[in-house]
């Protein structure tokens, strides 16, 4: 009887009510990762430094009206200075709010995606395995313990905002719905970084993934909305589209604090709840899937493969191509056949499990070249058109088709649009290529192996610096052909614009490669390097006409402040790329383009001195940043004295 | 061929080393034991070039490494604690890497690759991607990466660590033959037995402190004192008698019994051990079998350390 009753006692939970605990939010957010987590990045000084940053930049952003008071201050009275404040109050709210998004949504990636990227550099994946924890419960634990940082950063400014109201700043509802908004971006935008982690090898390519998948989130449905408006779809009805991105929302806030757009507040309030429901969503969704790909990843190191992306290779000419995932499949997995496991997960049998054993040893060996360092980042690439690639590219061609084909009768602007997106992606690319040119090394231990030969720093720099310039291809090319095609071709836009976008888009990319391989000679991890790179980027082309328009507001009364922007706007590639293709219309005569920038129209020539001039400029910052990271590699080298 | 004069290294509070002087000759193979953390891989790397030393001097063939470090570089291989390898590469495209990094004409790489993957036991694996290979032959695709430009030394961090008693008894054997041919090996390890077999002589540092350093011989003889020698009595009883016979020898430090065994110590010095037989016999006792008891390296490691730190 008592052998019944133990029996009894002992069977097994039934899977809903298992399911039912592993839904429970303490379980699954709240669990042994989650606690190690919190305390290790308690531990590091990094976390610190990112919230001192943070900080640092909200009260920079404060103390700019201050410094403009103080400079005003002998030219105008006590009682100017105060409507000045007045004036500007929703401007430096709306400034904060924007820096906190463009932050957080930089910050959130590069915080998540070294997730798994990280565990499985350091291989321990496989001690993950043995624990109890589910897929999704380490997902999510990571997720929260990471968020806790996203949302620290968050609310920094919150006070800062709330003491503006003092001086007829925002509403505090408003402002409490815009940070919403913020906050919901951020944790979609961790979301992404899990995901992506799930997916690359390093963690630099995953966070410019999670960026580049958020930018996308927010500029597709402002997209769709604006091919609605222009087929005659009153706004009313697209408002879903508006609020389902929060640049759009957030933007429509801003408009409100400015006082340029009408619209009573309820509306507003209820646009920001949706955004926030809709990305809090998305997240949800996408933490999913990154479990759900953390799944695949976690069986398949159980089976001594990889799912990683493959290192570049190439085979030998009549080979076939082998599989991407598995150079470590040993020939007993192959012999065994592999019998699925139920897990749902197809094992890598037959056909696949065979190309991938021979990828061990049928592989052929290319000569290296003279330069070894620039042999490796030159080499060219083995599997180019991999699935992801193709679907990819599909997906885009797609895309762009409909809406090339929806706005056919306004080419012209889909062009200067398409230039605007196109050079953003571009520079978020140019922000995060050159983060694992040293640091990669340093994570991968090889750079010890590379410092020990009798290698020149400043040949190792130049040969880092090549590959990074080399494989940034992709995405000029793509912007360039398109502007060729709807513009040029199609017969609405100069094909000067083609010559100007040539040169606007090498700005970002060899500003930025020279800076980024300084940053990551410097800092010991490559996300950070990224991070660090691109937050240049975002500070030079977004925070300084941030800042030109917070300062304007106090001397617009004695100089003219538009000379400040327009000065602002000639360094910025985001800029200068709308410029020279919505200014280049076809049926201008060569010597008559005139570009128009915010306060000054320029001629082709100066136009196309002024890029030149920011190319040269950009290429000497380049230059003696890499003359740095040199110097900076030559005494951890121990090349002291020569 | 290693020179080291006083060498110091803190990073922050921490004195990794401390006032280290040690010199390695030509040929020889030197075994640098210590625990985990006790600075041998900061010396180490101290002598690549990779880090400066706060003081002191460091020389590898009369040549300093800090103010001709490019020259130090070609006549040195250094195999870090971590191996890091670029593993998008197959093996012989890592090795021509470096052959390449090092200066070797693109001529002669084919047969300098080809020699050392078959020093290494490594030319059935030429052609696979790094990644693929197993640890013990990533280590000795490591050791394989340091000998590509044939240095006159090398500083080998844990080579052994890792690896299964199998590749362990490779990677030794490996070792032992670049000593045979010439070449002067730091072979960094806590695994003392694999370094009494292969080394001539070995360093021991503690703390940052180099506690000793010369022939493995003389270290035995510091730890052990005298020689020691073990003797199973066929008639337990007769312990007792045993040791008041050999007691009465000036040679003999002390003798203790265990069961049907006396421990017999010598006092320092050369003995020849035909004496305590002697005694034994003439004193009517019977001996079943007689022995030299070894000092182990362990044992002189532990000896040389205790209290030296205190």
């Amino acid at each position: 009887m008592s052998g019944a009753t133990s029996a009894s006692s002992m069977r097994p939970t039934p899977r809903v009510i298992r399911w039912l605990r592993a839904l429970n939010p303490f379980t699954l957010a709240f669990n042994a990762l989650f606690h190690a987590e919190v305390r290790s990045s308690g531990r590091k000084r990094g976390t610190y430094f990112l919230r001192f940053l943070a900080a640092g930049l909200v009260s920079g952003a404060m103390l700019l009206p201050a410094a403009g008071m103080a400079i005003g201050a002998t030219e105008s009275s006590g009682a100017e200075r105060l409507q000045a404040l007045q004036r500007i109050a929703p401007t430096v709210s709306g400034t904060i709010i924007w820096m906190t998004f463009i932050g957080l949504c930089l910050a959130a990636p590069v915080l998540t995606a070294p997730v798994v990227c990280d565990e499985r550099r350091m291989r321990t994946l496989p001690a993950l395995l043995t624990t109890p924890l589910t897929a999704g419960q380490i997902i999510v634990g990571k997720l929260a313990a990471r968020l806790l940082h996203v949302i620290i950063m968050g609310l920094l400014p919150l006070p800062v905002l709330l003491a503006a109201r003092a001086f007829g700043g925002v509403e505090a509802g408003v402002l409490a719905a815009a940070m919403g908004v913020v906050l919901a971006t951020a944790v979609l935008a961790a979301s992404l970084g899990v995901l992506a982690s799930t997916w690359s090898r390093k963690a630099s390519s995953a966070s410019t993934l999670a960026v580049i998948l958020l930018f996308a989130i927010c500029v597709l449905p402002l997209l769709v909305l604006w091919t609605l408006m222009i087929r005659g779809v009153h706004i009313s009805s697209g408002i879903v589209w508006l609020v389902a991105s929060p640049i759009g929302v957030l933007g429509s806030f801003t408009a409100r604090m400015a006082g340029q757009v009408g619209g009573t507040d309820p509306i507003l309030i209820r646009g920001a709840l949706l955004s926030i429901a809709i990305n809090l969503s998305l997240a949800g969704i996408v933490a999913m899937l990154a479990a759900a790909s953390l799944r695949r990843v976690l069986r398949a190191e159980a089976e001594g493969r990889t799912l990683a992306p493959p290192p570049r290779r190439r085979m030998r000419k009549g080979r076939k191509q082998t599989y991407a995932l598995d150079a470590v499949v040993s020939a007993q997995d192959a012999s065994s056949g592999g019998a699925g496991d139920g897990t749902g997960i197809a094992p890598r049998a037959g056909k696949r499990r065979r190309r991938a054993v021979r990828a061990g040893d049928g592989a052929s060996s290319r000569v290296v070249g003279d330069h070894p360092v620039l042999w490796r980042e030159l080499r060219p690439r083995a599997r180019f058109f991999t699935a992801k690639r193709i679907v990819g590219a599909v997906l885009l061609a797609v895309l762009m088709s409909w809406i090339t084909y929806e706005m056919w009768d306004q080419r012209e602007a889909l062009t200067t649009l398409i230039s605007v997106v196109g050079m953003i992606i571009v520079c978020i690319i140019a922000g995060s290529t050159p983060a694992p040119s040293i640091a990669g090394e340093r994570e991968g231990r090889t750079l010890d192996e590379l410092l020990t030969t009798p290698l020149r720093p400043w040949s190792i720099i130049l040969a880092k610096a090549a590959g990074v310039l080399r494989t940034q291809w992709m995405a000029p090319l793509i912007l360039i052909t398109y502007v060729a095609i709807v513009g040029v071709f199609a017969g609405s836009t100069h094909p000067v614009a083609i010559l100007h976008l040539a040169m606007i888009v090498l700005i970002p990319i060899i500003l930025l490669g020279g800076v980024g391989v300084l940053v990551s000679t410097s800092v010991r991890k490559a996300s950070t390097a990224g991070a660090i790179t691109t937050l240049v980027g975002v500070g030079l082309w977004a925070g300084l006409p941030m800042s030109v328009g917070i300062l304007s507001a106090f001397f617009e009364a004695f100089v003219d402040t538009n000379e400040w922007f327009n000065g602002v706007m000639l360094i910025n590639p985001v800029a200068l790329a709308g410029t020279a293709v919505g200014s280049a219309g076809d049926d201008v005569m060569l010597q008559d383009l005139t570009y128009h920038m915010p306060s000054e129209a320029y001629t082709l020539t100066q136009f196309t001195t002024i890029i030149a001039a920011d190319l040269a400029v950009a290429s000497m910052i380049a230059a003696l940043c890499l003359a740095r990271a040199a110097r900076i590699l030559r005494p951890v080298s121990g090349r002291l004295a020569h | 061929m290693i020179e080291l004069r006083g060498i110091r290294k803190n990073f922050g509070a921490l004195r990794a080393v401390d006032d280290l002087t040690l010199d390695i000759g030509a040929g020889e193979i030197f075994g640098f034991i210590g625990p985990n953390g006790a600075g041998k891989s900061t010396t180490m790397r101290i002598i690549a070039g990779l880090i400066s030393p706060d003081a002191g001097t460091a020389k590898v063939d009369g040549l300093d490494v800090r103010t001709q470090g490019d020259d130090v570089r070609r006549i040195l291989g250094y195999m870090p604690d971590f191996l890091g390898v670029y593993d998008d590469l197959t093996v012989d495209e890592y090795l021509q890497f470096f052959a390449s990094a090092f200066g070797l004409e693109r001529r002669k790489r084919r047969a300098v690759v080809d020699s050392v993957l078959e020093l290494t036991d490594l030319t059935f694996k030429k052609h696979a991607m790094v990644s693929s290979l197993s640890r013990g032959m990533q280590q000795r695709l490591g050791v394989a990466r340091v000998l590509i430009h044939d240095p006159k030394v090398l500083l080998l961090d844990e080579p052994a660590s890792g690896l299964d008693p199998r590749a362990r008894i490779e990677m030794r054997s490996l070792l032992t033959e670049l000593g045979r041919m010439g070449k002067s090996l730091m072979v960094s390890s806590h695994i003392l037995t694999e370094l009494a077999e292969m080394c001539s002589s070995i360093g021991i540092i503690e703390r940052g402190k180099l506690l000793y350093a010369g022939s493995i011989k003389d270290a035995y003889a510091r730890a052990r004192g005298g020689e020691r020698v073990s003797i199973r009595l066929e008639d337990a009883t007769q312990g007792e008698h045993a040791a008041t016979l050999v007691r009465g020898d000036e040679r003999v430090q002390s003798a203790s019994l265990e069961g049907d065994r006396m421990f017999v110590e010598l006092t320092p010095g050369e003995h020849s051990h035909h004496f305590i037989i002697e005694r034994l016999v003439t004193g009517g006792v019977r001996i079943a079998s007689f022995t030299s008891v070894e000092v182990k390296l362990e044992e002189a490691f532990l000896k040389l350390t205790k209290g030296a730190l205190q």
